[in-house]
């Protein structure tokens, strides 16, 4: 599944721009699956055959777009300036290495020297309307041989491992949910699942409304990143989930209340199977469920995440061994859930 | 006819925040029953309670979930860290007891670094806050509470000077209230439309509820019951024709929705012939289940008939019970007319 | 009629937000002799229907709304003045406009918004904004005038009519968005009796300004497989910056481009744009293109969206402007949009 997660960390795509995502997942799950097809907005639906039939519908899914920015527009001295796609601290952006437009040139965002500035300047954060990704252009003639307004702009962030079983990479937040998904898709499973690669999370859970609809579960599980801020300079009880505890539960969020009824049982079963897991202490965020448990007539919902630190950045920290628990954890959903 | 205090009484002794609406719904469902032809409850735990009838197809929500509190930390005192469930303001918490849905009870109070006299409203949150239960040490008190759990303002239910109601959760259950007042008043009257009472869930939370029982129901007509704040008090910062006492508002307008004009005319007609009086409400903040039904599938005419309350979503919010009998007379009479739109 | 007086009259109808059923009658008017069958369903929206004659024919929803900003009486003071809420107003322009109310039967009222005379003003009190819930709509009768004709919750909106301009600038209220049903009523007229190859929907919708109620209602019932939302984009003013959100003015219809205007969607415009020689403009959409389409791409079971501006200076004021030039080039690439689409992206 590292490879896996690799790949897909390494392919691009945002809320409206997620085709190369999407185009190798359904390479990756065509031959596993019985039914396949995408919908009008990009969303892609695979349903799988399991040894038994459930009485609940049940659909598994996570997002494919991370995190980016549009070109928005391009200055006379061929400088992109961007708007952003999703929510982004403009603070993690200066220094950044970017790749954009469809042929991905390079790009770095930063400001002048600090020679040049004075202490009260240096107070004061960067805002993203003051920014922009130099790409070595000297003109915007130059500029528009390779990038257009409208054209999407990433984070240029490799693939890579370190410190004590820990990966670094962008868009970790969600392609490791994609990941987990693919890897059960190409096993056995118990009983018969629809799963969903839904697009559009990071600008307001707009996928997963029409995931919804088309479907119509009786319960949803959504497989995600979330926040953790187990930091030294954060006092424990404001952490929302740490590193190392296993995959996180979700009780609830902006959007949506987690049902208790689907929950325990799991939870209890997980205890059992000696299964790793943490609940997330924070009422912050929103996921896929959002939209999910209240499209049509509604239905339970279950949020499992991985603990991420620094997401929404081009940073994102993985630590393998909870991304290892929150995998057994879904494959344990997915079997025990066509008993409820 | 059903006594108001009593009602409310029962109604908060059950009613637990958005997503635990189990109880309350048990305890409403029991009540109703005798008053319609079929109680059921759907895959959000909405109660909908169901009167044949001919004509068009009406839906009446009133929310039955509170906003709360659910506990995600307990510290090494003992001292549990929650968050909260619906929309609330941190700095009115202080000093507010409150109970777990175990009974367990507590008092919210707020950390000494969280400087109030300094501090603009904003600034002092819920992360700010914790419940002490009384307990000496993390052990002690993980035996009592759990992570998960649910907790509501603990406060009385009682009728003060002029026969105003005091109480928590005046929204929504004051309106949940006049909606089996309504039902009552309407066991034996021949129904002319068909009538959908639904006691809805998770409205603090976003309207869930009612968004997903509109779909399913698919109605032709709504009228929802929720509260309005009112003018009338000096806790007020911008100015508001409402008071308690002078009648049941006819929505024209919250931050949700602007009820369509035919809806308005509908039930201030009922309310002109039938001698009930009633007051106009035009809000700039706040939301309620009549945005749900109005946008649900191809669009449904909706209105809304609000019970005017001070204090709204504080530990203890005030109605005048003259407004609540008023507002179930309102909805029962304006059901009763024929709908021509 | 010519194009300018229709464009004219709708624009100084009345429809605020929630009320749009004056204005509606004036827009199905003018859209009945280019469509098959005209209604006006129970929310106000105007839909028209134009079927292409062939089988298993995509749907095409060209939506613009109808609705215009506009105010509601909160109040009657006991001297007859009246105080009011605003929906999507800016307040900085309020002090001393000439506004109409609009009451349930009967004619409008006219009143001006109070001002305080500048010898009664104190020093620095000419740099503060006035917020609304302070302003007061003086109509000019005492009390017991007002409450015979006036009621609390009634409508307000503003009541000049339009005004030409310089070349071919005409300014108003209301362009936002009626220019832009304009800008299809001159797509269809350039189409005539072509060929086409998708069914089309017209919808001239109620509710934009207040969360797209109105189309999304539509989407539901017709189902469209696509759907163009036609609204009014900021064009550049002498106080605009550069990271404003702004396109030239006279520079033709702006193409969006990003997750609520699908890019295969938006390529395909700008091609026909470029084949017909047609001025255009692209800005880029990063999430909520602020018009129906964010509303209408997620209706059950989705539709592919489009989102295509007309540029407009002073948007949410009174004096609204436009360069006809641009209307006519926005409803050229409709129609030589809708003339080159067979249906598939």
């Amino acid at each position: 599944m590292k490879e896996l997660l690799k790949k897909l960390t390494d392919l691009d795509g945002l809320a409206g721009y997620e085709d190369e995502v999407r185009e190798f997942i359904e390479n990756e799950i065509k031959d596993h699956v019985d039914e396949m097809f995408t919908d009008p907005m990009g969303n892609l639906y695979a349903f799988k055959k399991g040894a038994k039939r459930r009485e609940k519908k049940l659909l598994v899914s996570a997002h494919m777009d991370e995190v980016g920015f549009l070109v928005h527009s391009i200055t006379e001295d061929g400088m992109l300036k961007l708007s952003q796609v999703g929510g982004i601290d403009p603070r993690v952006l200066v220094g950044r290495r970017m790749k954009a437009g469809h042929k991905k040139v390079n790009g770095i965002i930063s400001i002048k020297a600090i020679h040049l500035t004075t202490p009260e300047e240096r107070k004061v954060a960067p805002q993203l309307a003051s920014l922009y990704v130099d790409i070595g252009s000297s003109s915007k003639k130059q500029t528009e041989e390779y990038v257009r307004v409208g054209d999407p702009v990433y984070f240029n962030s490799d693939f890579i491992e370190f410190g004590d079983n820990r990966i670094k990479a962008k868009a970790i937040d969600d392609r490791l949910g994609c990941a987990m998904m693919i890897e059960i898709i190409k096993g056995d499973i118990e009983y018969d699942t629809w799963f969903g690669f839904s697009v559009q999370e990071e600008i307001g859970i707009r996928g997963a409304r029409v995931l919804g609809n088309r479907v119509n579960p009786d319960i949803s599980l959504v497989l995600e990143g979330t926040t953790a801020a187990d930091l030294p300079n954060v006092a424990v009880h404001a952490q929302a989930c740490a590193q190392g505890k296993g995959g996180v539960i979700s009780l609830i969020d902006g959007k949506t209340v987690y049902d208790r009824e689907i929950r325990e049982p799991i939870l209890k079963k997980a205890d059992e199977e000696g299964i790793k897991w943490q609940y997330k202490t924070a009422g912050t965020g929103a996921n896929d469920n959002g939209a999910i448990h209240i499209a049509k007539d509604g239905c339970m919902a279950f949020g499992l995440s991985a603990p991420l630190r620094y997401i929404h950045s081009a940073a994102n920290v993985l630590y393998w061994p909870d991304a290892e628990e929150m995998l057994k954890m879904a494959k344990l959903f997915i079997k025990e859930s066509g008993a409820l | 006819m059903l006594n108001v205090l009593e009602l409310q009484k029962k109604l908060v002794a059950a009613a637990l925040p958005s997503g635990f609406e189990h109880k309350v719904a048990d305890v409403i469902s029991e009540i109703v029953k005798p008053y319609v032809d079929e109680v059921y409850v759907d895959a959000l735990g909405n109660v909908i309670a169901h009167k044949k009838g001919p004509g068009k197809k009406i839906m009446m929500p009133a929310h039955m979930d509170t906003i709360g509190f659910m506990a995600t930390y307990i510290d090494d005192k003992g001292f549990i860290r929650v968050t909260n469930i619906g929309g609330i303001s941190a700095v009115n918490m202080v000093a507010t007891p409150v109970r777990f849905e175990n009974g367990v009870k507590g008092i919210m109070q707020i950390e000494g670094k969280a400087d109030l006299a300094s501090a603009a409203r904003n600034a002092v949150a819920m992360s700010n806050m914790f419940i002490d239960i009384g307990a000496k040490s993390k052990e002690e008190a993980e035996k009592l509470v759990d992570i998960g759990m649910v907790a509501v303002f603990d406060t009385e239910t009682k009728v003060i000077f002029n026969d105003h109601l005091v109480s928590p959760y005046c929204d929504d259950l004051i309106c949940c209230v006049s909606l089996i007042l309504a039902m009552e008043q309407l066991k034996d009257v021949e129904p002319v439309n068909d009538l959908y009472y639904v006691f809805s869930t998770q409205e603090e939370v976003g309207l869930r509820g009612a968004i997903t029982s509109a779909y399913h129901i698919d109605p032709d007509f709504g009228i929802a019951l929720d509260v309005c704040p009112v003018g009338d008090t000096p806790a007020i910062s911008v100015p508001m024709v409402v008071a308690l006492g002078k009648g049941p508002t006819v929505k024209i307008k919250d931050a949700s929705v602007i009820c369509h004009p035919k809806a308005v005319e509908f039930l201030r007609k009922a309310a002109k012939a039938n001698d009930i009086p009633y007051q106009n409400e035009l809000l700039l903040a706040g939301g309620t289940d009549t945005a749900a039904i109005q946008k649900t599938r191809g669009g449904v005419i909706a209105g809304c008939i609000s019970v005017p309350t001070r204090y709204i979503h504080s530990p203890q919010e005030m109605v005048a019970i003259s407004d609540v009998e008023n507002a179930a007379k309102l909805l029962a009479a304006a059901v009763c007319q024929e709908i021509d739109f | 009629m010519t194009f300018q007086e229709k464009l004219k009259k709708l624009v100084n109808a009345y429809g605020v937000s929630g009320d749009e059923f004056r204005v509606a009658e004036i827009a199905a008017e003018i859209l009945k002799p280019y469509v098959d069958k005209v209604e006006i369903d129970k929310l106000g929206n105007v839909v028209g229907y134009k079927s292409c004659g062939k089988p298993n024919a995509k749907k095409l929803m060209l939506d613009a709304h109808l609705d215009q900003i506009g105010f509601l009486v909160t109040d009657i003071t006991k001297e007859g003045f009246l105080r009011f809420m605003a929906m999507g107003v800016d307040p900085r322009m309020l002090l001393g406009s000439e506004l109409n109310v609009i009451p349930k039967n009967g004619e409008p009222i006219y009143g001006v918004v109070c001002s305080t005379p500048p010898h009664l003003q104190k020093p620095g009190d000419n740099k503060k904004s006035v917020p609304i819930d302070q302003m007061l709509l003086d109509v000019g009768m005492p009390y017991e005038m007002v409450i015979e004709k006036i009621e609390v919750g009634d409508y307000i909106a503003f009541a000049n009519d339009a005004l030409d301009l310089l070349g071919d600038c005409i300014s108003s209220k209301s362009m936002d968005d009626r220019a832009c049903f304009m800008t299809i009523i001159h797509a269809l007229e350039l189409l005539g009796d072509t060929e086409i190859d998708c069914d089309l929907i017209i919808v001239g919708s109620t509710k934009e300004e207040v969360g797209g109620h109105g189309a999304m209602a539509r989407a539901y019932i017709d189902k469209p497989d696509y759907a163009i939302a036609i609204d009014v984009g900021h064009a550049k003013t002498a106080d605009s910056t550069p990271m404003d959100r702004t396109q030239d003015f006279g520079g033709g219809p702006i193409i969006g481009f990003g997750a609520n205007s699908i890019p295969k969607f938006a390529r395909r415009a700008v091609e026909v744009a470029r084949a017909k020689e047609i001025p255009y403009q692209i800005e880029a959409i990063p999430a909520a293109s602020g018009t129906n389409a964010w509303a209408i791409q997620i209706v059950e079971d989705g539709v592919s969206t489009l989102v295509i501006s007309l540029p407009l200076r002073y948007m949410h004021s009174p004096v609204e402007m436009l360069t006809l030039s641009d209307v006519y080039n926005v409803g050229k690439l409709l129609c030589e949009f809708i003339k080159s689409f067979d249906g598939q992206l």
